[in-house]
């Protein structure tokens, strides 16, 4: 049993996001793992990201990376970038570093659940079985989603909520062995 | 850092005075799975499905134990004073209610008191309250005590408003009924040792190994 973490909510077009890092279903790479975590090799560098067929209107964008497998009561965001400029329709590996180096002017990242505002990698407990890297681009209709800089994932959740035109999803996967 | 204007949504975040409006969405029936506690007594009416998010997915199982509340009780509607006026209902006074536990597990040496919002619709619910290193001879928090005085010892963590109090229940305006798991968890350690800025989800990470048993009321709110 799992939770969906798009349970009931808004029902909205979908579009398409890549990346030359990883593919639906599969294994996140070693760099995408985090080192910060202790995965051995984990480099916690955020994954290439490129979409397409937003809907014409789409003033911004946001992307969020939610593992909604952690064992925490809520699951685990790993990243989340606000603002990005409807121009932008990509983000190259390593993006989300801790000063956003590859992110387009305007576009902020918020603190995660480690509260560091930059990506942090997969890192599954020993034996809690397969967890979910749920990678979102979320066209929204306005240019500012309006929340501070040291506001939550989830409470940009919240406040992104009623302006979601669309949103494009890649879901890829992590396991760590019992030890 | 990118530095960023002022908003009436951070005024939220900083001072908590101001008001907010909160989006609706659509209620289609869902299909979440879910293995909270269901009501004997629910007053949210027939068509009241199951939380969006199962909080307790994937946690380890552990025994319960008793608690109750003077103000809230599992499936009824949460009362005015334990909404959210922060975030513009009507006479919510943010008021976190009485709980009191007994019967946890030999062992505890502190609790962890949260509310989480397993239907908010953010992708991962929302923590209204958490206060961790409650002290192992609490067995009760008064009316208040949130927004109010905690036991020597205990903390109060921002959860997801990024506030160290409890905020109330605020559900947009004609979705489906929102449950709000207030959750007493034992520990077996006398302090979790995490930053005061932790969120509570790493809390929660940091928590679950030490938790030796857990007891749970889920109240709902519904904004028709």
């Amino acid at each position: 049993m799992s939770n969906d973490p798009f349970a009931r909510l808004p029902q909205v077009p979908a579009f398409t996001v890549t990346s030359t890092n990883l593919s639906e279903g599969e294994a996140l790479p070693l760099a995408q793992m985090s080192g910060a975590f202790g995965v051995p090799g984990g480099q916690d560098v955020s994954p290439q990201l490129s979409w397409s067929g937003a809907p014409a209107q789409t003033k911004s964008y946001a992307v969020t990376v939610l593992a909604p497998d952690a064992p925490t009561g809520s699951g685990m965001w790993h990243w989340a970038v606000a603002n990005i400029p409807a121009t932008t329709t990509s983000l190259p590996e390593g993006a989300g570093d801790d000063t956003g180096s590859g992110l387009p002017a305007g576009a902020f990242q918020l603190p995660n659940d480690a509260r560091s505002a930059r990506f942090i990698g997969g890192a599954p407990p020993a034996g809690h079985g397969e967890h979910r890297y749920v990678i979102v681009v979320h066209a929204l209709d306005v240019e500012d989603i309006g929340v501070p800089d040291q506001a939550t994932p989830a409470f940009l959740g919240f406040t992104m909520a009623g302006h979601i035109l669309a949103r494009a999803v890649l879901t890829a996967t992590a396991e760590t062995p019992a030890a | 850092m990118h530095p960023r204007r002022t908003t009436a949504l951070a005024a939220i975040l900083l001072s908590g005075t101001a008001a907010f409006t909160a989006c609706s969405t659509d209620d289609a029936a869902g299909t979440s799975p879910s293995s909270a506690p269901t009501s004997s007594s629910s007053t949210a009416g027939a068509a009241d499905p199951a939380p969006r998010i199962d909080p307790y997915v994937g946690m380890p199982e552990v025994p319960s134990f008793d608690l109750t509340s003077t103000d809230v009780n599992t499936g009824e509607e949460m009362p005015t004073a334990q909404r959210s006026g922060l975030f513009g209902i009507p006479g919510g006074l943010d008021t976190s209610p009485e709980l009191s536990w007994s019967g946890a597990p030999e062992g505890t040496r502190s609790y962890v008191v949260t509310m989480y919002d397993a239907d908010a619709v953010t992708g991962s619910g929302l923590w209204h309250w958490m206060v961790t290193d409650v002290p192992a001879t609490t067995t009760e928090l008064p009316t208040g005590a949130g927004s109010g005085t905690l036991p020597a010892g205990a903390v109060a963590m921002p959860g997801d408003v990024g506030a160290p109090r409890y905020v109330g229940a605020a559900p947009p305006q004609g979705d489906t009924s929102h449950h709000y798991y207030l959750t007493v968890w034992a520990l077996d350690v006398a302090s979790l040792d995490v930053p005061t800025t932790a969120s509570a989800a790493f809390v929660g990470y940091t928590m679950v190994p030490h938790v030796i048993g857990r007891a749970t009321l889920v109240p709902v709110a519904t904004t028709v």
